[in-house]
């Protein structure tokens, strides 16, 4: 049975060839859209990530605090559940750093130097939602030695709301095009359907079952989707390959995303496929 | 083997048929004629059960109308053969895999498959064709080809759909001859026409649908 639907379904290519041919570029379209959209999804997450890793916590120290005050305070602050990395800037380095980033050197002018010293502290990204931000913040106001906690917080605010809005942006264009591609593929499928209008009669008075008269053409569907799938990943393999030089899609891509991407641009067609020529079939049945 | 039983069937409000009853036995033939329009087609597809009654039954073999399954209707179906006006062939594919397109569909082994159509091939006389494509054959070999589907499941009742409706009297004939021979091995044949010179050349049972009833008509018969 399985090698009769695989034969008949190979066969209504060639028998359907344009209609075939329609389907199979709506479904290349819309798997291409698809794609890019899972790209932009992940690469939206990875920069959101990288933006993220960029704030730091300065806790600004008083004056004339003691070696043992400062050693105590760090393994106090190296304790916390939030602290990924932290960094003492003594008041000599703070003036080192300033003189190498501005190249004027204060000394020149004052006969002390007005630079606190420091911790910064990066956060673990875990605190870096939902307002823990904030929470970590006066957490730190506690401490005794602190004069100032600098950390522009509001920023990191907005970055996370215009990650969240353009990630719902992203997943809704992905299942607004996932629906487009359905409707323009269940519409070209019923013409493959009804080109076969004499063979389905025929098995039918013959007496083949309702499966037997679907699968050549839910075979016919995974292969569109297989074709359009291999097309896709094509494309998108020569267009990687012609701007990789300018931006590499694929380098912020983890291990893990990037069998995800792999999986869904390999299965997602075949099941467009199954789950559409299914939805086209329902109507078919053993009467006339 | 055959039995309607007060069949009544109406389409839109207007009855078809009224209160039907007649009953067919194994290797019987029988002619079924009336005017077209007249419900000989109806009739016909209440057999292979693809239009079901409103009130009465339909007995075949153990299949009853009423009590029919979605997963019972193919099974019922491959004990019958079909034979249409338009023969229904498929057009972009040759004789033998018009016939073998049968067989794979009802998942029949290829030994098989070949096995049968040479044997109905030769029955319908046309070994010779079995690589033409339906357009190069005749309208009388088309319909040949037809008998040889309808026959290769080796069914019990044969339905011929005005059969000789699209061909001229003398291939009519032929056709005729072919459905005879294989009622003699047999298989019960159906045979729906309004060709009454056809009925009156072979002297059997015949019934006349008429208003919505059915008539016997006295040529003989079993």
């Amino acid at each position: 049975m399985l090698y009769f639907a695989l034969k008949e379904s190979v066969r209504s290519i060639g028998r359907t060839k344009l209609a075939f041919f329609f389907s199979l570029f709506s479904m290349t379209t819309a798997l291409l859209l698809i794609q890019l959209s899972v790209i932009a999804y992940f690469l939206s997450a990875v920069l959101e990530e990288k933006i993220i890793e960029t704030f730091k916590i300065n806790i600004f120290l008083e004056e004339n605090i003691t070696p043992d005050e400062i050693k105590s305070t760090e393994e106090e602050l190296r304790r916390k559940p939030y602290t990924k990395e932290l960094e003492y800037i003594s008041k000599e380095k703070a003036a080192a750093d300033f003189i190498k980033e501005t190249g004027e050197d204060f000394r020149d002018i004052l006969d002390f130097n007005p630079l606190p010293a420091s911790f910064t502290l990066t956060p673990d990204r875990s605190y870096m939602y939902d307002g823990k931000s904030e929470e970590i913040i006066k957490d730190l106001r506690k401490l005794q030695i602190a004069t100032s906690i600098e950390f522009q917080n509001s920023f990191l605010n907005d970055v996370n709301k215009y990650m969240r809005n353009a990630n719902r942006y992203i997943v809704g264009l992905t299942i607004f095009l996932i629906i487009l591609a359905v409707y323009m593929v269940y519409s070209t499928l019923r013409l493959i359907i009804q080109s076969k209008k004499e063979e389905i009669e025929t098995m039918k008075l013959v007496g083949a079952s309702t499966f037997a008269i679907k699968l050549p053409i839910i075979l016919n569907g995974i292969l569109l989707g297989l074709l359009a799938g291999i097309i896709t990943i094509g494309v998108m393999a020569a267009i990687h390959l012609s701007i990789r030089n300018q931006f590499d899609v694929f380098m912020y891509l983890n291990q893990k995303n990037y069998l995800i991407y792999i999986a869904v641009v390999f299965l997602i067609g075949p099941f467009l496929g199954w789950f559409i020529s299914i939805l086209t079939l329902r109507r078919v049945s053993l009467r006339f | 083997m055959l039995e309607f039983k007060d069949v009544e069937v109406s389409f839109n409000n207007q009855k078809l048929f009224n209160k039907i009853s007649f009953a067919m036995n194994h290797g019987e033939f029988i002619f079924l004629t009336g005017k077209s329009g007249c419900g000989k087609s109806s009739l016909l597809q209440m057999v292979y059960m693809n239009l079901i009654p409103q009130a009465g039954v339909i007995r075949l073999l153990n299949y009853n109308s009423g009590k029919i399954t979605k997963r019972e209707l193919p099974l019922l179906r491959r004990k019958l053969g079909i034979v249409f006006q338009d023969f229904r062939l498929l057009k972009d594919r040759n004789v033998y895999d018009n016939l073998a397109f049968v067989l794979e569909t009802t998942n029949v082994k290829s030994r098989e498959i070949k096995r049968r159509i040479n044997h109905v091939l030769t029955e319908v006389g046309l070994t010779h064709r079995r690589k033409s494509m339906p357009a190069e054959l005749s309208g009388g070999e088309q319909q040949r080809i037809g008998i040889a589907r309808a026959i290769i499941n080796e069914p019990v009742l044969v339905l011929a759909d005005e059969p000789t409706g699209n061909l001229d009297p003398e291939t009519s004939l032929e056709i005729l001859d072919i459905l005879k021979k294989i009622n003699q091995r047999g298989t019960a044949v159906i045979f729906a026409t309004h060709n009454y010179e056809l009925v009156k050349s072979f002297q059997t049972r015949t019934l006349r649908i008429e208003e919505g009833q059915i008539v016997s008509l006295d040529f003989g018969g079993k």
